[in-house]
């Protein structure tokens, strides 16, 4: 499996920035970028069964709007390619902050995705996508925005339209 | 490596090559797949886990039975930097590997992170691993938060050793 071949270079690139654009669309929030990395009858299943991948997007950014705050930390990728179709498994720790009624708690899930994608007219997406977890972690959250080392760090990470990649600031 | 490749392409795919041993050697361990860790490491390879210093070889055996005594295991590769000089390279592999581990009261989750320096060659025209040395850099540990109830979330794919973990069908399905 996966060996990386000369003549699958610009497929595996491509690949890889379809699975990155991924997680800036959820992280930032920004359903125009999220809707993109689909070909439009791909097909989601997070675990509780398949739907299609462009109306799981659009439930899910009101969702991931309502946390405090997420990260997609994404790792190792293992890329098979054949031809106009691949397949990937990309190692994911997935942070997120969220209220609850004992007060924000930080939930961490270590997990994978499992895509098959596909090539049309030169453009690599996303037609189906399962996630499998491995592991995860809740505690209150610890974060800090303040004192001498993060009182300096001024430029917070945001949603669309408010983080620094959309203002420029 | 085909001769008329423009040499920073081919600069490239050796780089890429060697990431991609990285990686595969971190599924193998989350697996707990011998035969996939066997398979990144030249037969001569060594290994150097500070607890375990000896031939890859006698470290596959190893490592089996240090993941026998943990229910999962991942290993997230973030930056990877590698060199490549002809036909051999060197790496330096940052890792987050989680631990999750039966304990006397409880469970505990236990997070070790460090770097991978490994050395590759390639032979007959593939490369492989011929020495890793793995370097710790922090750890943490706290009781389990685990919250999954795996037996009762039926339509749920939960990661798996071996070959029930759906990687497998994954890959080598239709």
């Amino acid at each position: 499996m996966s060996k990386v071949r000369p003549e699958e270079l610009a497929d595996r690139l491509a690949i890889m920035d379809v699975l990155n654009r991924y997680a800036r669309g959820i992280d930032r929030c920004d359903l125009a970028v999220l809707r993109e990395v689909w070909w439009p009858e791909a097909v989601a299943d997070y675990g509780t069964g398949e739907i299609n991948a462009l109306a799981w997007s659009d439930g899910v950014v009101p969702a991931l709007a309502a946390m405090r705050r997420t990260q997609h930390f994404l790792g190792n990728m293992l890329i098979d390619i054949d031809g106009s179709h691949a397949t990937a498994e990309t190692y994911c720790r997935a942070w997120h902050e969220v209220d609850t009624p004992e007060g924000p708690e930080e939930k961490e899930v270590g997990g994978r995705y499992l895509d098959r994608l596909e090539r049309h007219d030169g453009d690599w997406r996303i037609v189906h996508r399962r996630y499998v977890m491995d592991w995860n972690r809740n505690v209150p959250s610890t974060l800090q925005w303040d004192g001498p080392l993060y009182g300096t760090l001024t430029r917070r990470g945001g949603r669309l339209p408010d983080d620094p990649l959309y203002t420029g600031d | 490596m085909a001769a008329d490749l423009d040499p920073r392409v081919a600069l490239l795919l050796d780089k890429m090559a060697c990431t991609e041993l990285v990686h595969r050697l971190a599924r193998g361990i989350d697996r707990c797949d011998a035969d996939l860790v066997r398979a990144v490491f030249h037969p001569d390879a060594t290994d150097d886990h500070g607890m375990y210093q000896g031939t890859a070889a006698d470290f596959v055996p190893w490592v089996m039975e240090v993941l026998a005594g943990m229910r999962r295991t991942q290993h997230v590769i973030g930056n990877v930097l590698i060199e490549v000089d002809g036909d051999k390279a060197k790496g330096e592999a940052y890792f987050i590997a989680h631990h999750h581990i039966p304990g006397e009261s409880g469970d505990n989750f236990m997070v070790a992170a460090g770097r991978y320096l490994d050395r590759f060659e390639r032979r007959n025209g593939e490369w492989k691993i011929s020495h890793r040395h793995a370097v710790y850099d922090w750890s943490t540990v706290a009781a389990s938060t685990d919250m999954w109830d795996r037996a009762n979330m039926p339509g749920y794919a939960f990661g798996q050793r071996g070959h029930a973990d759906p990687s497998y069908t994954h890959f080598t399905g239709a």
